[in-house]
């Protein structure tokens, strides 16, 4: 072996990785080569001064925090894979059940039932009417261009007989036979009921369009702030009422769907089905999420989706009924705040918040009034002069320092959680009342804070809990998520806004659960901002207020510059 | 599970075995905690990112392949975090050891002169934290190559070769940088007063 090689292996025999036969030959190298021997004792000499410094240990406090996080995200896990499951399973339960339902023998029955007594009633009509004739009228009635055939007059029996043979087509714009709805297509605005009933009118005018409806039969301008949620009548008995009836509540007697206003202003409303320039076609929006965009002056109004103007997609048909868009979106407002409510108290269970809470976020980042504090800067001294806002919490409540599950154990106060239910079952009560937009903005804006906190997103929790003290100051909830806030700031390393929401946390519950591991934190934070002075008084408080803590405190004042 | 292997324990966390994880937990902190407080140089920092590698153990738990070995994913998890977090350090404001501190504590007055101290330490104890401290800037002095791989072979003791893993290198590389690693941290403990 020469030096070359030798020297290559001399750090395999530091740590023992040579095989015997190499060691022995390099072992031979060495008795005879006095600078590849001497190389290896420096070495040596450097590990030898290396393992005489103790190693660092983690402080015990990190284990048992790891340890509750990840039972904390496990548990969500499972549980999210579980709500994924429940969701996926309940999407499906609905056609499940329609299938079934579909296939019952009561309903094979009643069907066989319909088909032939519609046979019977077709066979009956033509055995009675089997007129050329009427069939010649019917081909003037509907034939383009829309001006009616100037045809011999015909008995009132058979305007009726062409109206019942005639589609549901006619209430539709134009209804020149170029633009007739599909099946199914825009069932949200009539049912084919009302289709039926508004053609039946129609055709028994003569008529083939809006356009030749008398102006004196047009109702008046619907006001723009008509209540959203107005039930309409059972059953349109005629053609005439069912017109005005429409247009009573803002749909222009061509049944097009288009609110008048909204046409006279010249925009399209957002998430608008209907038939636009005289084709149906179905926007790409759900309606039941389609909402205009909050005025710039009006946040609060933005807030509660229940009031207002509502787009015309949601407005109630003119017959009520389960699938009206307006009791689905009464129903959504307080499905939303129930949710929002489990949430809110998975979270404070331990559990992490479910897929909606993000969504809410969103939503809420959009109606918020206030500006939304830009996302951090690297430098924390400059963060904390440009993000006063974040930094200077309203001064009450409390909340714990660790992770998720935490939270169950240091909202503590039976207080405070029957205040949280009872916050919970005011959101439920808005929601259905359909002003509970702000709670839920609220409740989602901390889960998602818990939810990022506990998934290892500091920074992105301490944004969502300062938007949750900023938008919800009063909430008795807000002291505890201050604690809670001061950490996630810490954790994402923003030690100037750490330190001040810290220390207004204390100053409002400085006999907190967290108040200790808050100090801790917060002398970190003054180390790691070069304030070593503040953190020996700061670790010096944690020794005299937390004498279970003593011990880290001590560590961290002989990791201080001397 | 004190007789379980790492990859048998990780099998059963899988599972949804908490102790199995705790287990892991308890064999793994130190090492890696140390691995990470090489890297980062701040305890706090370090175990913060100790508590990221865990959490992101959880959260990843699925894509752990039996196969594998459990410290070559565990320490390469812990890598990449603390690369992140140095690069992230890197746009921070950092003191530097030779300005002033804050004002009103004296122009001539350095985190430098604060961390060395003249005087000799009287007692084991100044002398194995002064020692400490010396050991510690040499190590934040080599390169992050070097730093790595001296920390993973020295504090957490895994071979080289899953270290050549772990960096993704020729095992003769990872090597060659162990031995460059020794010598500066020689050369800067020397520098420091320290014969080695």
């Amino acid at each position: 072996m020469d030096c070359k090689l030798a020297d290559e292996s001399l750090v395999d025999l530091l740590y023992e990785e040579l095989s015997p036969d190499r060691r022995q030959a390099l072992e031979a190298h060495l008795e005879g080569c006095a600078r590849c021997a001497g190389e290896l004792a420096r070495l040596r000499g450097v590990l030898r001064v290396v393992r005489d410094v103790p190693l660092d240990e983690p402080a015990p406090q990190v284990s048992e925090r790891i340890l509750r996080l990840a039972r904390a995200a496990r548990d969500s896990g499972e549980r999210g894979a579980a709500a994924r499951a429940a969701s996926e399973a309940g999407a499906a339960a609905p056609l499940g059940r329609l299938w079934r339902w579909s296939w019952s023998p009561a309903l094979v029955a009643v069907m066989l039932g319909l088909v032939v007594v519609a046979v019977g009633l077709v066979a009956f009509q033509k055995l009675q009417q089997p007129s050329p004739e009427l069939v010649q009228d019917a081909r003037e009635v509907w034939a383009p261009p829309p001006a009616p055939a100037p045809a011999a007059p015909r008995s009132e029996a058979r305007k009726e007989a062409v109206a019942d043979e005639a589609p549901a087509a006619p209430a539709v714009p134009g209804g020149t036979g170029t633009a007739r709805p599909e099946p199914g297509v825009g069932l949200d605005h009539f049912s084919f009921g009302d289709q039926d009933a508004a053609g039946r009118a129609v055709a028994a005018r003569g008529v083939a369009g809006p356009e030749q409806l008398r102006p004196e039969e047009r109702a008046p301008e619907r006001p723009a702030a008509e209540p959203a949620y107005r039930p309409g009548p059972a059953k349109a008995p005629a053609g005439e009422k069912v017109r005005a009836k429409a247009e009573a509540q803002g749909w222009d007697s061509d049944g097009s769907g288009v609110a008048r206003e909204e046409r006279a202003e010249g925009r399209p409303e957002p998430g608008t089905a209907g038939v636009l320039g005289g084709v149906w076609k179905e926007d790409a929006v759900d309606p039941r999420y389609a909402q205009p965009p909050p005025p710039a002056d009006k946040p609060a109004e933005a807030a509660k989706p229940a009031d207002g103007p509502r787009p015309a997609v949601a407005r109630p048909a003119p017959k009520p009924s389960p699938d009206s868009a307006a009791d689905r979106d009464l129903a959504e407002n307080a499905q939303h705040a129930r949710r929002a409510g489990r949430e809110l108290r998975g979270a404070e269970s331990g559990t992490l918040a479910g897929e909606g809470a993000e969504a809410e976020a969103k939503t809420s980042k959009k109606a918020e009034a206030r500006p939304v504090v830009p996302a951090p800067a690297p430098e924390p001294a400059r963060v904390a002069e440009s993000r006063p806002a974040a930094a200077a919490p309203a001064p009450e409540g409390e909340l714990g320092s660790g992770g998720a599950d935490e939270v169950t154990a240091q909202v503590g106060s039976d207080e405070e959680l029957a205040a949280t239910r009872s916050k919970d079952g005011a959101a439920d009560d808005a929601g259905r009342k359909g002003g509970g937009g702000q709670a839920r903005r609220d409740d989602g804006l901390l889960a998602r804070g818990e939810r990022l906190l506990a998934a290892g997103d500091p920074a992105g929790a301490a944004d969502a809990l300062g938007a949750f003290l900023r938008a919800a100051p009063g909430d008795p909830r807000a002291p505890a998520v201050r604690f809670r806030h001061a950490r996630a700031l810490f954790l994402a390393g923003r030690c100037a806004e750490a330190v001040t929401a810290t220390r207004q946390a204390l100053a409002a519950r400085p006999a907190h659960p967290s108040a200790g591991e808050a100090l801790l934190d917060q002398a970190s934070c003054e180390v790691r901002l070069g304030r070593f002075q503040d953190a020996a008084r700061t670790y010096q408080r944690v020794e005299r207020e937390h004498p279970e803590l003593a011990g880290e405190a001590r560590r961290g004042l002989e990791r201080l510059p001397q | 599970m004190e007789k379980l292997s790492d990859e048998k324990l990780m099998a059963l966390f899988q599972q949804g075995d908490m102790h199995a994880f705790e287990a892991l937990l308890e064999r793994h902190r130190r090492p890696v905690y140390r691995f990470i407080r090489r890297q980062v140089g701040h305890p706090t920092t370090a175990e913060d990112l100790l508590q990221d590698v865990f959490l992101r153990l959880v959260h990843r738990a699925d894509s752990f392949e039996r196969r594998s070995k459990f410290t070559t994913w565990l320490y390469t998890i812990a890598r990449n975090l603390c690369i992140d977090h140095l690069r992230k350090a890197v746009h921070r404001r950092t003191s530097s050891l030779d300005q002033p501190l804050a004002q009103g504590e004296g122009e001539d007055v350095t985190l430098l002169s604060r961390l060395a101290g003249d005087d000799p330490a009287p007692d084991r104890e100044a002398h194995n934290r002064r020692l400490r401290e010396c050991l510690q800037r040499a190590v934040d002095a080599l390169s992050q190559e070097q730093r790595e791989v001296f920390v993973m072979r020295e504090d957490a003791g895994l071979p080289f070769e899953e270290i050549a893993r772990i960096v993704e290198a020729p095992v003769n590389t990872v090597k060659s940088r162990m031995r460059y690693a020794l010598q500066n941290l020689r050369t800067r403990l020397e520098a420091e007063g320290f014969e080695p």
